[in-house]
């Protein structure tokens, strides 16, 4: 059973490099080892972190350069913990803004998303923290936000084809309900105001006095995977500005988190949002269920852009 | 009998184990069978031997560690009815017969065959005390019975198979490397893997039958020379049907390698193939024993087999897609990508490996491809159909049951229900194909006088990083990858599923002790919790609760749970978990409280 094999072997030169390329490459491999198998973030990175985040100014939003941090950055971080670092729309209405992640993780896919159509911010600075690192960016093209339905969901008023819809944030409504929310769209969180109503009905968002700049841009969606998954449906939004129809469009959850803008004029203005959702529910295995909805989720600001 | 005859017969003996990468005729010298025999080393069979019992300790203890998987909780629970059927059937065997009987114990998880569930019952049964049945709830939870934990005895009967797994791989390893060397790196290659390592302490089927496939197919490739082993070839394979139906494949692969090596005798070395060799012992020791065996070892399909039968296949064939993350997608309808497994396998298995086990697959295609002339072969018969003379393609064989697995679950209409552990059949066959290189490259490289120290040098270098990746991830190592993939963190960075079973629990059990309940349980298994409160682990104020009503909540890490987390946020009022499970920095589990006094929440 020992004797050797009668049939050709590969060339001692040939065996030689195939083995020793087998073994470097394994030594290679034990080089990543001691480099991969240990925590690269001590506790005393994440307290480093929190002390200077704890110093910034309260409107410069933080956001992650390493996605997959973020249960550990909300536990040891309170900034990190906000909406607008954990749900934000985009990265507008931010001219400086921060960007905590690994040593190394300056950007990420999800900024880069979230980025859209506007230039590459500049990266102003950078400060070491261990094993994490902030990164400070300036995006002139951000803009500042005037008013947001979101952040003043209080002041909408709220109606469906059945009257007026009750309650400030969590709004019952006669075919349903508009609520403030958190949706998932494209596995990705987002601040904004869930429409949950009747097959066909159409909910109308009206923000009375909005304070306008020369643009209102705003994000549509479908709340969870598992309801994109079993509804196409589509959905109508309308934009009016002093009941003024400016845009109309048929919305596909296959478009994702989609971006839209409308020009308006600076000053104070009657801005309505109307979304009618063609069917509520999603099809199961047992059937079609009205139960399980295939919910939209929309959010609309309004910026100054151009030389105000 | 001619000489010919005898030389062939000590020939069989050694060729049980002994790899032969071409149709080589005996050599000259070869020895009386009781000889050879002994020229395996003790060394050997002792080093399998303690290697077997060594995993076996070191799963057994553990694997205390790690928490239970959702598909245990289900198991357990079967495992207490099967093990009660046999309890009640061993008292009264009249009671074999009883339908109701039996429907009423196997009825539960009837889509998979019970061997596993069967054994670990029993062995919770011997091993618990006092009984698991008899364990007394009090008031609020259940008081820990005293020895073994019963989800721990129930791991037990796969945790042995998984050390005879090893034993075997060090057995052949040795015999087909013609070192011990090439014993311990096909045992070391197989079971240090983190994913190997994991399923193989976990009452479940996946490396049992993983190991029961490597041994029908050693009984098979022994049958094809064998009488005896034509003979024990088809009850193993119904042994290993009855662990899960994986093992249904073996067969018609077999089959496939026979009629191969017969064509390749014809086409390649001008044999003539006999009537004798078309229909042979093994093959048919296969396909009518196999059956019987399996169907014998379920007695739920002893009732209306023929609709269970079916039921069975349509509940396989109609499998409901998981969710599963690929480089950053979340995947839960077909079609899968094509690249799903190559990427896993390459992202779970360090590399210098995988390297080896395809150099073992080139070398012994070249070797086979390349081997000389042999004088005409022995004699086939129906019980040994390949004698002597014809090559058994052992590198087709390494190649069919190694890659086979990988092809299947490439296909992109099949279903994704676990990740790697699908195709941890084919990993025996690849580490003995990396035996096989290990052999042929060391032997042509002639290292002289430093081979000595230089082989178990370079064993230890490729196998280190298997073993560090191992120790590293334990008891999470369904969320381990590869050094080159970047271990945890160059998974999540690359978008790679984070684990799916909701068991990662380990360093949460201080706090959950702790905690206002009711528990959002999010993915782990109610039966897995009640196996918890059974062994009187889990804390009697967290009842379980939808996230709706919970006060504090865990959420298991995928991609695609990302809804449920937010439900979380809404409902605690708080963005923020109290403690995050991780590994090397990777978030697994996160655990959310409802905040006493003001959080750093959301808002």
């Amino acid at each position: 059973m020992t004797a050797p094999s009668k049939t050709p072997a590969p060339s001692r030169r040939w065996a030689r490099a195939l083995l020793g390329g087998v073994i470097g490459l394994a030594l290679v491999e034990w080089i990543a080892s001691a480099v991969v198998y240990r925590p690269a973030i001590q506790p005393a990175d994440w307290q480093a972190a929190s002390t200077t985040l704890a110093g910034l100014p309260a409107d410069e939003p933080v956001w992650l350069g390493t996605p997959w941090l973020g249960p550990r950055a909300r536990m040891h971080l309170p900034r990190l913990a906000r909406w607008d670092a954990v749900a934000p729309a985009d990265l507008r209405g931010a001219p400086r803004f921060h960007v905590l992640g690994r040593s190394g993780d300056r950007w990420s896919s999800a900024l880069q998303d979230d980025l859209e159509d506007m230039p590459m911010p500049t990266l102003t600075g950078t400060q070491m923290l261990g094993g994490l690192a902030l990164y400070t960016y300036e995006q002139p093209a951000a803009r500042v936000p005037r008013a947001d339905f979101v952040t003043d969901a209080a002041a909408l008023v709220v109606r469906t084809d059945g009257g007026a819809c009750r309650g400030r944030q969590e709004r019952r409504c006669q075919e349903g309900r508009v609520d403030l929310a958190i949706a998932e769209i494209e596995h990705r969180p987002r601040r904004c105001l869930k429409v949950e109503l009747e097959d066909g009905v159409t909910a109308r968002l009206r923000y009375p006095d909005m304070p306008t700049g020369d643009v209102l841009r705003g994000h549509v969606g479908v709340h969870d995977f598992n309801a994109r998954l079993r509804s196409d449906a589509p959905l109508r939004i309308e934009v009016r500005v002093d009941d003024e129809l400016r845009a109309r469009w048929l919305y596909s959850d296959a478009q994702g988190w989609w971006p839209f803008a409308v020009s308006t004029e600076p000053g104070t203005h009657e801005v309505e949002l109307r979304l009618t959702p063609a069917v509520r529910g999603t099809w199961q295995r047992s059937g079609y269920e009205a139960g399980r909805e295939h919910a939209p989720c929309v959010e609309l600001r309004s910026l100054q852009e151009g030389a105000s | 009998m001619s000489e010919v005859d005898d030389r062939n017969e000590v020939e069989d003996e050694v060729e049980v184990v002994a790899y032969r990468a071409s149709n080589e005729p005996p050599a000259e010298n070869d020895e009386p069978r009781s000889t050879r025999r002994l020229r395996r080393p003790p060394a050997v069979w002792l080093l399998a031997l303690a290697l077997g019992l060594l995993t076996v300790v070191l799963l057994a203890r553990g694997h205390r560690d790690v928490g239970y998987v959702r598909d245990e909780g289900i198991y357990f629970d079967a495992s207490r009815r099967y093990a009660a059927w046999v309890v009640a059937v061993a008292k009264d065997p009249g009671r074999l017969s009883d339908r109701k009987l039996r429907d009423k114990h196997f009825a539960t998880n009837h889509e998979h065959p019970v061997l596993m569930k069967i054994l670990g019952g029993l062995s919770a049964r011997l091993l618990t005390d006092p009984p698991p049945k008899q364990a007394k709830r009090t008031t609020r939870g259940t008081a820990a019975p005293r020895g073994m934990p019963e989800g721990a005895a129930m791991r037990l009967p796969a945790q042995i198979l998984a050390g005879l797994g090893v034993s075997l791989l060090m057995l052949v390893g040795h015999a087909w490397g013609r070192s011990i060397t090439a014993g311990l790196l096909a045992a070391g290659w197989f079971i240090l893997l983190p994913r190997v390592a994991f399923h193989a302490g976990l009452h479940a089927f996946d490396v049992p039958v993983a190991v029961a496939i490597f041994g029908v197919a050693l009984a098979y490739r022994a049958a094809l020379r064998r009488r005896a082993w034509g003979w024990i070839v088809g009850p193993l394979l119904g042994v290993a049907i009855a662990i899960k139906h994986n093992a249904l494949f073996v067969g018609p692969l077999l089959a496939l390698h026979y009629y191969a090596c017969l064509a390749w005798g014809r086409w390649r070395h001008g044999h003539a193939i006999t009537r004798a060799q078309w229909l042979p012992l093994p093959l048919l020791s296969m396909a009518l024993l196999a059956p019987l065996v399996a169907w014998s070892l379920w007695p739920w399909m002893w009732t209306d087999p023929v609709a269970r039968l079916l039921d069975y296949f349509a509940f396989h064939q109609q499998h409901s897609w998981y969710n599963m993350e690929l480089l950053g997608e979340n995947y839960n309808q077909p079609p899968m990508p094509i690249s799903y497994v190559s990427i896993m396998t390459w992202a779970t298995v360090p590399t210098a490996l995988l390297v080896l086990s395809g150099l073992g697959l080139w070398l012994g295609g070249r070797a086979e491809l390349r081997a000389p002339e042999t004088p005409p072969p022995a004699t086939a018969r129906w019980s040994r159909p390949l004698p002597p003379g014809w090559s058994r393609l052992d590198v087709l064989w390494l190649a069919i049951l190694g890659l086979f697995p990988l092809v299947l679950i490439s296909l992109p209409n099949t279903p994704i229900f676990g990740g790697t552990k699908h195709w941890l059949t084919a990993y025996p066959f690849l580490a003995l194909a990396a035996a096989v290189a290990w052999r042929e490259l060391w032997q042509a490289a002639k290292p002289g006088r430093h081979g000595r120290w230089l082989e178990p040098a370079a064993l230890v270098v490729c196998l280190g990083p298997a073993a560090i990746s191992t120790i590293d991830g334990h008891p999470y190592n369904l969320s381990q990858y590869a050094p080159l993939a970047g271990g945890p963190r160059g998974a999540a960075d690359l978008g790679l599923n984070r684990g799916f079973w909701g068991h990662t629990l380990s360093e949460l059990w201080p706090t959950l002790q702790q905690i206002p309940g009711p528990l959002y349980l999010h993915d782990m298994h109610e039966l897995a919790r009640r196996q918890y409160e059974r062994e009187g682990r889990w804390p009697a104020s967290l009842d379980p609760a939808p996230a709706r009503r919970a006060r504090s909540g865990l959420l298991f890490h995928e991609l695609h749970m990302g809804v449920e987390e937010q439900s979380l946020w809404q409902r605690m009022g708080t963005t923020a978990p109290m403690q995050v499970l991780s590994l090397d920095d990777v978030p697994l589990t996160s655990l959310y409280v409802e905040p006493v006094e003001e959080p750093h929440r959301g808002r």
